[in-house]
């Protein structure tokens, strides 16, 4: 998965950056460029998705054949109804933190657009891994819900390191987890994704922050303050 | 056992455990204790396929999984007995990744890699296992960490493998011939690839290794890769293809096979009927002086590779105060100059008297490791660092050095054979450094006879043949000149040199130097150590390579040189030096002309407007009167929307030059600091862009930043706030996970009594939490940080 197949858009690192219709001048114009460049050039983009039938033998949500019990009440609601289970996980690897840690090194304006650019990319990446879900789905009649992830709601963080398992992200994307289980590399994705029978209505998980599919990954966030949605 | 002098491993276990309808679940390990009649029962299917070596279910078994040591014992001694049970004739102890990340791109330390394994090893001895199969692995540091706990806990042979994606890499960005050279030095008895793709595509991986390797290759392929996007794990290479392609493998000298993912008994039993049918291919390996990281290997064979010099503290104040600081953001950064000035490998010394060097060198090596790809020559007269650092470093480093003294090889011999390092020996022994070059010849041989004796391969000694100032001696140039050539001809070992003592005491030295250099080369230097910043120096390594041959048709040269003129900063009498330019495209009203280059963000323009201010006024007016105010103005159109972040940045950035600008102007003792401010973002958390943005900001308003990065731990942060008399300590973490490691470090402080405020801010962080943690403030952003600091210190 050459970085080439994916892009970074420029509206997008705008948003993550916090734009609201500034004038750029020419030298941020060109940082813009460059660090979007830096950021495809150190990338090595991967994903990997599999799907399991859904079961429930103890009332929670189970990845079919896993032992991987879903816990929570939001995760279960999410998935009511759902016959099957995505998991997907994608990641940058580990090439473009050194290449901030160089860059930052160097500029702090670098630095932050070169991790703007790279919230971009894995976004696109994560859409991509998504697609092909959606489009497996259809082809087999199911419709296909929105990105979950551990953390949202109140779906466990520490289920992570067995979502990550399940689709064995450590050994096939070089996904590991600290012990305060944040994802290295940090451009990084882990969702479930639910698949109903067509025509079923899909559940969003909410409308608060806190299950926002792109809580994790949110540089609104981060940077202390909300997307206004 | 062995098939007609192969080796056969065996194939995967987890497939084949879903096959009888387990649950593998996150802890396949468990199965081991759960269900044991069906592990030992893949296990026997793999025993007659005729595998010669059954790998315990032991692949993930350690503690940080499993929650305790007691657990990891239970776990492998249960998996080494059912292997044995199913009439293994050689049992493995399979040892996985930890599933953590290393330091600094992750906060697992070595150590705490180091001490997972050991639990493992000491597990797997007790319950008899046969070998040790460290495999999967991405990390070469990983897998230095397990091999260590392998060789300092047992006496057990230890295979290695690594897994390497479609580019020919690792995850963490090492080669098959990386892994080869460096893995092999360390004492792994056999290397190789395991999992990663289907045998067909591992192919160029596994030749790869067969051309550096010193001990015998492995091949595990997995049984294809599944296809992406069918959404089921179904593995594509059925058993006849899986041996057939295997078997190409053993043809160009793989010495021990086996499969991983997808792979069944069948796969298996048709390698064995591969192994049968052919003998093993006698393989020679060319001996090589290498150096490695994990992400680059240096071979000068054949032609010369340049060392950086830069990292040493002597006679660089900048230096001394980051390693005195444990702030090493300056090192680091001239790091990424030297290496894009062209030098090969970096050479690393935090030799000074007042600090702890063993621990400081310890973690300078981990952090410049994230930042530069460059091999590192580990530089130190203490045995204790030599060994720590060595220890933490991903590859295959040069130890700088051992010397002729008895003492000195006793000690550094062994640790360069430990840690697979090629070492410099320096020709000087009990009696001083000899003037005759013949002398210095005879000890260079002792030290070369010693360090054979040691087990270190001839190609990994490296010589110095010690430069002395020309102007104490005049006949001593050349004497060492004579002496590399002496070493280089009757030795056949590779030379280094310092280039730079030569030219002590002399003016214009980088002239000398020069000179000295050409001369060096001529007589058969090969790992010059030199400022590879100096233009002049350069130009003599890339001319010296078009002369011996090492640019092959002078491609390089020409490709760097063509349609350039080379002109040298001239030598001008001091008294007279003006570097000041005449800048015409501003304005001379400084005032104006400051705050507009800062609103503007161009960096190019401000350290001329700093210095014509300075012409007319202090420098605390100058930051208090221009700097201070253009900064201000930034910030207002930040608040008011009309600058977005990085908008706000650049001008932080310009400023910040002008600060330098001031800073490198001003006369020892003279304080052009409002106080210092340690940052850090808390142990246990990596997401450090917001700590940097605060810096940015600050040290724009004339504090001194002590930014200690990320994941540090809280005794750290005592540590430094109390010997560097810090007044405010600002903290960062963005995961709720992590504050609770804020709130440890604030406890500590206190407890400590430092006399300082503490500021907190983060994602997850608000007014009340930063109340719960026992801060003093909380900083909701970048400008909240600056107003808490002039409250703090009163500006």
């Amino acid at each position: 998965m050459p970085a080439s197949e994916f892009s970074v858009e420029r509206s997008e690192v705008l948003r993550y950056l916090g734009y609201r219709g500034q004038e750029l001048g020419p030298e941020l114009e060109g940082l813009l460029d460059e660090m979007s460049q830096r950021c495809l050039e150190s990338a090595r983009p991967r994903y990997v998705w599999r799907v399991f039938p859904l079961t429930a033998e103890s009332g929670q949500p189970e990845l079919g054949g896993t032992g991987i019990v879903l816990r929570g009440r939001d995760i279960q609601k999410h998935l009511d109804r759902g016959v099957a289970c995505a998991v997907m996980a994608a990641t940058l690897g580990l090439e473009p933190e050194r290449e901030m840690l160089r860059i930052g090194r160097r500029s702090t304006t670098g630095e932050i657009v070169f991790n703007a650019a790279c919230t971009a990319l894995i976004e696109s990446v994560a859409d991509v891994c998504e697609g092909e879900i959606r489009a497996y789905a259809k082809g087999r009649g199911f419709a296909a819900g929105y990105r979950y992830s551990p953390g949202y709601g109140d779906f466990p963080l520490e289920q992570q390191t067995e979502i990550l398992g399940a689709v064995e992200a450590g050994t096939r994307l070089g996904i590991t987890l600290t012990d305060s289980l944040l994802m290295v590399p940090k451009k990084s994705v882990s969702a479930l994704i639910g698949l109903y029978p067509a025509g079923e209505g899909i559940r969003r998980g909410g409308s608060t922050c806190e299950t926002c599919e792109n809580y994790e990954h949110c540089e609104f966030r981060k940077e202390g303050f909300g997307c206004g949605g | 056992m062995a098939v007609n002098g192969f080796t056969l491993l065996d194939g995967a276990m987890g497939t084949e455990l879903q096959k009888r309808g387990l649950k593998t679940g996150a802890l396949p390990e468990l199965l081991n204790l759960t269900d044991p009649e069906i592990v030992r029962a893949v296990h026997k299917d793999y025993v007659n396929a005729g595998a010669d070596i059954i790998t315990a279910n032991t692949f993930g078994a350690n503690a940080r999984k499993l929650g305790s040591e007691e657990r990891v014992r239970e776990v492998i001694a249960a998996g080494i007995r059912l292997a044995r049970e199913a009439g293994a004739g050689r049992v493995a102890l399979d040892l996985g990744p930890t599933g953590a990340m290393l330091a600094p791109m992750g906060t697992m330390s070595f150590e705490e890699a180091y001490g997972l394994f050991r639990e493992q090893v000491a597990a797997g001895m007790e319950a008899g296992a046969d070998l040790v199969l460290i495999e999967t692995m991405s990390d070469l540091l990983e897998a230095k960490a397990a091999l260590l706990a392998v060789k300092e806990n047992s006496d057990l042979p230890v295979y290695v493998t690594m897994t390497f994606d479609r580019d020919g890499r690792t995850f963490l960005g090492t080669s098959p011939a990386i892994a080869a050279v460096t893995l092999s030095a360390l004492g792994a008895d056999a290397v190789g690839i395991n999992c990663s793709l289907g045998p067909e595509e591992i192919i160029p991986f596994a030749r790869e290794m067969l051309e550096w390797a010193t001990v015998p290759v492995i091949v595990q392929p997995n049984a294809g890769l599944p296809d992406a996007t069918s959404g089921e794990t179904v593995y594509p290479v059925g058993p006849e293809e899986f041996a057939r392609t295997v078997g190409r493998m053993l043809e160009a000298g793989v010495l021990i096979a086996g499969g991983c993912c997808g792979t069944t008994p069948e796969h298996i039993r048709l390698l064995r009927a591969e192994m049968e049918k052919r003998a093993p291919v006698e393989r020679s390996v060319k001996r090589r002086t290498v150096f490695t990281s994990a992400q680059r290997l240096v071979c000068p064979e054949g032609g010369i590779a340049v060392i950086g010099e830069r990292i040493n503290p002597t006679g660089k104040k900048k230096i001394k105060e980051a390693l005195r600081s444990q702030c090493f953001d300056h090192i680091l950064s001239e790091s990424i100059s030297q290496e894009e000035a062209g030098a090969e490998i970096l050479d690393v010394n935090a030799g000074l008297p007042e600090i702890d060097e063993p621990g400081t060198l310890t973690r300078l090596v981990t952090a410049l490791q994230a930042v530069t790809p460059l091999p590192l020559q580990i530089d130190s007269a203490d045995p204790e660092a030599v060994d720590r650092a060595c220890r933490v470093y991903a590859g295959k480093p040069i130890i700088n050095s051992v010397n002729g003294k008895e003492e000195s090889l006793r000690v550094i011999l062994p640790l360069a054979k430990k840690y697979g390092a090629a070492v410099v020996g320096l020709t000087l022994d009990e009696n001083g450094i000899p003037d005759r070059a013949e002398d210095r010849l005879r000890i260079a041989k002792k030290i070369l006879e010693r360090a054979l004796a040691c087990g270190i391969p001839r190609e990994d000694v490296l010589i110095d043949c010690l430069t002395m100032a020309v102007s104490t001696n005049q006949r001593l140039a050349g004497e060492t000149l004579r002496a590399v050539r002496l070493v280089t001809e009757r030795l056949g070992v590779g030379t280094v040199l310092g280039v730079s003592n030569i030219s002590f005491g002399l003016p214009a030295r980088e002239l000398i130097n020069a000179a000295f250099l050409a001369g060096a080369l001529a007589q058969g230097l090969t790992l010059p150590i030199l400022n590879p910043l100096s233009q002049r120096y350069m130009d003599v390594v890339a001319s010296w390579r078009v002369l011996s041959g090492q640019d092959k048709n002078a491609g390089q040269y020409i490709e760097s040189y063509v349609n350039k003129t080379v002109t040298y900063q001239s030598y001008v009498n001091k008294k007279t030096d003006n570097v000041m330019s005449t800048s015409d495209v501003m304005s001379t009203d400084k005032e104006v002309d400051i705050t507009q280059i800062v609103l503007s963000g161009r960096k190019m323009f401000i350290a001329d407007a700093v210095r014509r201010a300075l012409e007319e006024r202090p420098p605390m007016e100058v930051i208090n009167d221009l700097l201070i105010p253009a900064i201000n103005a930034a910030g207002e159109r930040f608040e008011k929307g009309q600058f977005f972040l990085p908008q706000l940045m650049a001008s932080a950035e310009t400023v910040k030059l002008g600060f330098d600008v001031i800073r490198d102007r001003a006369k020892t003792g003279e304080v052009v600091s409002k106080g210092k401010i340690l940052l850090a973002t808390v142990k246990g958390d990596i997401h450090d862009i917001g700590k940097n943005i605060v810096k940015m900001l600050l040290s724009n308003y004339g504090y001194e930043i002590v930014d200690l990065g990320r994941d540090v731990d809280p005794g750290t942060v005592v540590e430094v706030t109390l010997r560097e008399h810090i007044k405010l300590v600002g903290l960062s973490a963005l995961m709720t996970t992590t504050v609770k490691a804020m709130a440890e470090t604030v406890e500590k402080l206190r407890a400590a009594g430092a006399d300082c405020k503490v500021m907190v801010g983060g994602a997850v962080l608000n007014e009340e939490y930063a109340r719960l943690v026992g801060a003093d403030f909380y900083a909701k952003d970048a400008q909240e940080s600056a107003r808490i600091a002039a409250d703090v210190f009163g500006a």
